[in-house]
Formats: structure tokens, sequence, C-alpha cells
């Protein structure tokens, strides 16, 4: 299952991934929180979808846009 | 449980950690269904904090808040860097914007907006709301901040607003990461000073006003302030 941005929080055009709570290839569970994201006035904790193992994190730091691609999570 | 949408509280002169660590237990709270969305209304000690804006230069004169024993604090909400000290009214508003399905953060940040351009008007300053950056102006100097953070849409964080307080602490920093930002205060504004009791009263009206007119789920329920 790939997460786009716009999968994770709804309504923002972009964000800044300040900071991940989990590592790669861990497992994380339903509900979890597992990201940090910023916008220029508002920070979010974003929950984890859907249970599994989390890859291709995109780093942290990065400007994502709502349709980016910033994790898979494999059940 | 309190049975209205919303509760505003007020706890008078608190420390950040101190009022921080309390909204986060209602936000947690919420969460969990075990409390109301909640409204604190607060003054702070002398404090920097710095959000986590990552665009920002939050560049400041660390022999000037060193030399005064203010301490600088790394927040989690978002914005740049601000100040805080007595005399300006602090307003965390920890919300389930989700039971009022408005799941919308710029429209959040509008309403923080509306709430503080409206409340100084009723304290006697025309203040206004600029296009392309937050927070509520008079003229060109910034007189309301806002730096908010949200957890499954409950909100943390908010909104200050310069009352009576003295602008120098802001001329030794970049107010928001930017460089060039000319502060005021309501009494800078209007040449006197303005009960900070009274401002309470004036913002906790205000607030409730624009929030049930923005939101309209809240009208039901209704708002309750417990201002002392």
């Amino acid at each position: 299952m790939k997460l786009r941005l716009c999968d994770l929080a709804d309504n923002i055009e972009s964000a800044h991934i300040a900071e991940w709570k989990v590592a790669e290839a861990s497992e994380v569970a339903e509900g979890q929180e597992i990201l940090e994201l910023v916008t220029d006035k508002a920070s979010f904790a974003v929950n984890a979808p859907t249970g599994g193992l989390i890859f291709k994190k995109v780093k942290d730091g990065t400007q994502v846009s709502k349709d980016e691609i910033i994790c898979s999570i494999k059940k | 449980m309190n049975d209205k949408a919303i509760r505003i509280v007020d706890i008078g002169l608190t420390g950040y950690w101190d009022a921080i660590n309390k909204q986060k237990v209602i936000q947690r709270e919420i969460i969990d269904g075990r409390s109301v969305s909640t409204v604190l209304f607060l003054e702070h000690e002398p404090v920097v904090t710095i959000g986590r804006d990552m665009l920002v230069d939050n560049a400041f004169n660390a022999e000037y808040f060193k030399g005064r024993g203010i301490p600088i604090i790394r927040s989690n909400r978002g914005g740049g860097i601000t100040f805080h000290a007595p005399g300006q009214l602090v307003i965390y508003p920890t919300i389930d914007l989700g039971r009022f399905c408005r799941k919308d953060v710029a429209f959040f940040i509008d309403t923080l907006e509306i709430v503080a351009k409206e409340a100084l008007l009723s304290l006697g300053l025309k203040a206004k709301r600029k296009v392309a950056e937050r927070g509520v102006w008079a003229k060109d100097r910034k007189i309301a901040f806002i730096g908010v953070g949200f957890r499954r849409w409950v909100t943390l964080h908010g909104m200050s607003i310069n009352i009576n307080n003295s602008n120098e602490a802001f001329a030794n920093m970049n107010v928001c990461g930017q460089k060039d930002i000319t502060v005021t205060s309501l009494c800078d504004e209007i040449g006197e000073k303005v009960s900070m009791e009274y401002a309470k009263r004036v913002f906790c009206r205000i607030f409730k006003e624009v929030f049930i007119r923005r939101y309209p789920l809240m009208k039901g329920e209704g708002i309750e302030a417990a201002l002392v």
C-alpha cells in the first residue's frame, strides 16, 4: 500500500516531513503514530492507516506535495 | 462529562510547559472520549518559543534573552520564533475538529484570525488580516501570532495577542522567522492600557460568536465559559 500525503492528511497541499517516529522496515500497527508533518503554521501527528511493515520513507526535511508518495506499508 | 460543545477556562499566569502539558492531557482525554473540547485563556511567564516551520530564519539575539534569564524553548507547534510574556493574552484551543465536521487546517487558522480581528475591533483597534501572511496586523505591525498542532484532528497550541506587553523583546528576533517585521500591542496602538480581565471577556464573547458562526454544529450544544 503506497501512501500519499493526501491519504494521510486532508486538505493539505504540501508539507515538510518533520520527523519519522518509526524506523525503516519496522512493523507498525494500524492507528500508530508514525510521522510528524509540518506546514507553515501547523504541525500534524500522522497515524498509520493500516498495519504492516513500513518501507521507502521519504527523508526527514523533505517537502512533499499532496499527491506524492511518502512511504509504503506492506501487510 | 460536561455536555457543552466547548468550555473556555481561564488558567491565569502559567509557565509554558505547564500550559502545554495541561493542553496535551486535555487532547488525550478528548481523543479517548473522556473530555469535551476546551479552550485555555492564559498569560505566560516570559519565554521564547521556536516552532517547527522549516523554511524560515529563526535568528534571535541570544545574549539579550540570556541576560534577562528568559528561557528559549523548542516547541512542536507550527510557525517560527515568537515571544510570550505577561500582558499578552494567550488562547490555546484544544478542539475536536472531527466532531464538528470541519477537518480543515486553513479554515481553523482563518477562524482564529477572525476571532482576533473582531475582538480587537471591540477593544477599539481596527486590525486586519493579510492575504499572503498569517497573523493579525495593525496596518503593517503584527499584533497577533498563530502556531498550531493537530493529533487526530484535535488541535493543540493556538494564538497569542499583544495587549499590554512591551514589544522590546520582539525587536531581538526574526519574529515568526521573518526579518523586518514590526510588532505592536493593543496598548501601543490605542494609546492606553486595557485591563486584561476586560480583554479576556471580550475575546471570550467573540470566540463564542465566531466559532458558532463558522462551525454551526457547535451551536446546538453551546459554549460554556468560566473566566476568573
